[in-house]
C-alpha cells in the first residue's frame, strides 16, 4: 500500500468534487498517513475463501412491487432548489464559450 | 416527582387514565428544555408550537373519547436532526443542509406519532453523523449534562443528553459504528442499536447504508422495549427493512432468570485498551448474570478488535463518499455561486466540515481506480471475516457482554486527532460490521460521578434475549437518575 501524496490529495480531493486550501491538503496528507497505518494491518489478515459480498441473508429479502404511488409531494421537493426559474433548475454554463 | 421525571410508559398510563393532560406533559417537559437547554444546547431546532398544537389535538381526542393511540400516548421524544420530519428543518448538523425542508416524514417518525408520542425537537448531532463527541455540529457542540464540561459522546449526543437531562423521557439516535450506544454510555442512559434491518430508515438522512440502524434512548428499559416494539415495522418504503419478531419486545423484560443461558466475556476486550473503572463494570455485571443462574463463556473476537476499525474505517468512508456525492447545491441543500457548473459543485461542497471532508476523501480514495482491490475489496473480506468470527461465538454463547466504549466521558476539546477519536467505536464498530443488535446499558456511577457502561450483543434478531439479560442487569444497577447538574 504506497503513501497517499499532497498531489495525490489534490486528485483525490478533485475527484470528489470538493475544494481543500493548501492548509488542508498539508493536514489530509497526515491524515491519511494515520489511517494507512492501521489499513496495513489488514495486509497480514488471512483473508482466504472469503466472499467479499456474502449476501446469502440480502437475497432472502423480497423486492416490493414495481408499483407507482402518487405522492403529493412536487411543490415541496421543487421550493428547495437553491436557484430556480419557474419549474426549472437554473444551473452554471456546463460547456465553456468558443 | 415532577413530570419530566417519570418514562414514558407511565406518562401514556397516566394520559390514557385521564388523569393527565397530554398539554400539561408537553409544557412540563419544555420547562426543562428551557431551563437546561442554555446550558447544555442538546437541540438544533425546539418545536415549541408544533408540539403545543398536536398535545391539544391529542387531549380534544381523548375528552371525546375517541379510540387512543398507544402505546406512546403523550410521550414526549425527541429525534436526532438526520431524520427527515415536515415542518422543520432537517439539518444533519451540517451547513449543506441548514435550510432544507424535508418535503415527507421519515417512518419511524410516522411509527411514534401513530403511537400516539409528541415530538419536541431535533437533537443535536456529529455533521452527518460522523464523529464521537457531538463537537462537529455546524450549530456548535453539545454538553454532557451528567458534568457540562465534558462531551456527550457522538454522533447521537444531543439525544442522548436531552433523555439525560430529562427533555424526554425517550429520543431515536442513528448508529453506523457506534453512534447510539458510546453516546448512551457517556451520558448515562440506555441506547439501542437494533438488528440490521429491523427498523426501516426511510426518512433517515444516509452516512453509511450497509451500517446504519435507527434505535432508541431511555433512561427506562420499559421505554426502550415500548419504543422497539413501535418502531420495527416491516417497510416496504427502504428495501432492507424485514424485522423478524416474535411477541412484544415489552414481555422480554418480565424475565426473572438467566438460566440456560451462556454469556461470553470477550477476552481480547479486557487489558490496557480499557479504562478499569469499565472492565470492572464488566465483571460486575457477569457477576450479576451469574447470580441470575446464567453460566459464563470465555470467547474470543480476535479479528473483530484487531482488524476491525481498518476495515471499517474503509467501508464506512468508501459508502459515504458516494451518498454524500448527492450535496451538489443543484437540488436542494447550501449552494455557492461560481461560473461553471464544475466550480459550483466543488465551492459548494467547501463547506462539509472538516471531520465530513476528511471521510469523502478517504471514501474517494479507496474506492479510486488502482486501489479499489487493495482496500476496499479487502475490507469487505474482513467483513466478511468478522461476521463467520460473531457467528462461531454464537453457536456457543446467547449474548456477549463487554464494555460499550474504551474510555469514561472526555472533556470537549480534549481529543483532537481524527484517528485517537476513531477508537472510541473500537468496541462498537464490529457489531455494525456484523449487522447485530446491542445495547448499551448504564451500569452505576464512579466515585466522581462520572457514569459507567456495559454493551451486550447478539445474534440477530435477539433483542428480546439482549432484553431479558439487561432488566435483570438494570434492576441491579439502577435506572438512571436525571442529570440535574443545571437546576440550580
Amino acid at each position: 500500500m504506497p503513501e497517499v501524496t499532497q498531489k495525490d490529495v489534490e486528485h483525490i480531493a478533485q475527484l470528489a468534487r470538493l475544494e481543500v486550501t493548501p492548509q488542508e491538503v498539508e493536514d489530509l496528507t497526515k491524515y491519511f498517513a494515520g489511517i494507512l497505518f492501521h489499513f496495513r494491518k489488514l495486509e497480514e489478515a488471512d483473508l482466504k475463501n472469503l466472499d467479499p459480498f456474502g449476501i446469502e441473508e440480502a437475497e432472502a429479502r423480497p423486492l416490493r412491487e414495481d408499483v407507482l404511488h402518487a405522492e403529493n409531494w412536487r411543490e415541496s421537493i421543487l421550493r428547495e432548489i437553491p436557484l430556480r426559474e419557474g419549474d426549472y433548475i437554473r444551473v452554471p454554463r456546463i460547456m465553456k464559450e468558443e | 416527582m415532577e413530570l419530566w421525571e417519570y418514562p414514558g410508559w407511565r406518562i401514556a398510563q397516566f394520559v390514557s387514565r385521564k388523569e393527565l393532560s397530554v398539554e400539561d406533559v408537553v409544557r412540563a417537559h419544555l420547562g426543562r428544555i428551557a431551563l437546561c437547554e442554555p446550558h447544555i444546547e442538546g437541540l438544533i431546532t425546539l418545536m415549541e408550537d408544533q408540539a403545543l398544537e398536536r398535545a391539544k389535538k391529542l387531549d380534544i381526542s381523548i375528552q371525546k373519547g375517541e379510540p387512543l393511540p398507544s402505546p406512546l400516548c403523550g410521550v414526549p421524544v425527541i429525534i436526532k436532526d438526520n431524520m427527515c420530519f415536515q415542518g422543520a428543518p432537517t439539518t444533519c448538523g451540517s451547513k449543506m443542509l441548514e435550510n432544507w425542508h424535508p418535503p415527507y416524514n421519515a417512518s419511524v417518525v410516522e411509527y411514534l406519532e401513530d403511537a400516539g408520542a409528541v415530538i419536541l425537537g431535533k437533537a443535536n448531532m456529529d455533521e452527518f453523523a460522523m464523529g464521537s463527541s457531538t463537537e462537529n455540529s455546524a450549530f456548535g457542540p453539545t454538553s454532557n449534562p451528567r458534568n457540562l464540561a465534558l462531551v456527550p459522546g457522538g454522533s447521537s449526543g444531543g439525544s442522548a443528553a436531552s433523555v439525560a437531562a430529562g427533555y424526554c423521557p425517550l429520543a431515536l439516535g442513528s448508529d453506523t459504528g457506534g453512534s447510539i450506544r458510546q453516546p448512551a454510555a457517556f451520558c448515562g442512559v440506555h441506547g439501542m442499536k437494533p438488528t440490521y434491518g429491523l427498523v426501516s430508515r426511510y426518512g433517515l438522512v444516509a452516512f453509511a447504508s450497509s451500517l446504519d440502524q435507527i434505535g432508541p434512548f431511555a433512561r427506562d428499559l420499559g421505554d426502550i422495549a415500548l419504543a422497539l416494539d413501535v418502531i420495527s415495522r416491516k417497510d416496504p418504503r427502504d428495501a432492507t427493512c424485514f424485522p423478524k419478531k416474535e411477541g412484544r419486545y415489552l414481555d422480554a423484560l418480565e424475565r426473572n432468570s438467566l438460566r440456560g443461558l451462556r454469556i461470553g466475556l470477550v477476552k481480547e476486550y479486557e487489558g490496557e485498551k480499557t479504562d478499569p473503572r469499565l472492565a470492572t463494570s464488566v465483571i460486575h455485571a457477569a457477576r450479576i448474570c451469574q447470580d441470575a443462574g446464567a453460566e459464563l463463556v470465555q470467547i474470543s473476537l480476535k479479528n473483530a478488535i484487531s482488524y476491525g476499525l481498518a476495515c471499517y474505517y474503509i467501508i464506512a468512508p468508501a459508502e459515504a463518499s458516494s451518498n454524500l456525492a448527492r450535496y451538489d447545491g443543484v437540488r436542494y441543500g447550501f449552494r455557492s455561486d461560481a461560473e461553471s457548473l464544475l466550480e459550483q459543485y466543488c465551492s459548494t461542497r467547501r463547506e462539509f466540515g472538516d471531520e465530513v471532508k476528511r471521510r469523502i476523501l478517504a471514501g474517494t480514495y479507496v474506492l479510486s481506480s488502482g486501489y479499489y482491490d487493495a482496500y476496499y475489496l479487502t475490507a469487505q473480506k474482513m467483513r466478511e471475516r468478522i461476521q463467520q468470527e460473531f457467528k462461531q461465538a454464537f453457536k456457543d454463547v446467547d449474548a456477549l457482554l463487554m464494555p460499550t466504549t474504551p474510555t469514561l466521558p472526555f472533556a470537549k476539546g480534549s481529543v483532537t486527532s481524527p484517528l485517537e477519536m476513531y477508537l472510541q467505536d473500537i468496541f462498537t464498530l464490529p457489531i455494525n460490521l456484523a449487522g447485530l443488535p446491542a445495547i448499551s446499558l448504564y451500569a452505576g456511577m464512579t466515585e466522581d460521578q462520572l457514569p459507567l457502561n456495559v454493551q451486550l450483543t447478539g445474534p440477530q434478531w435477539s433483542e428480546s434475549t439482549l432484553l431479558g439479560i439487561a432488566s435483570i442487569l438494570e434492576n441491579a444497577f439502577g435506572t438512571p437518575s436525571i442529570a440535574k447538574g443545571c437546576d440550580a
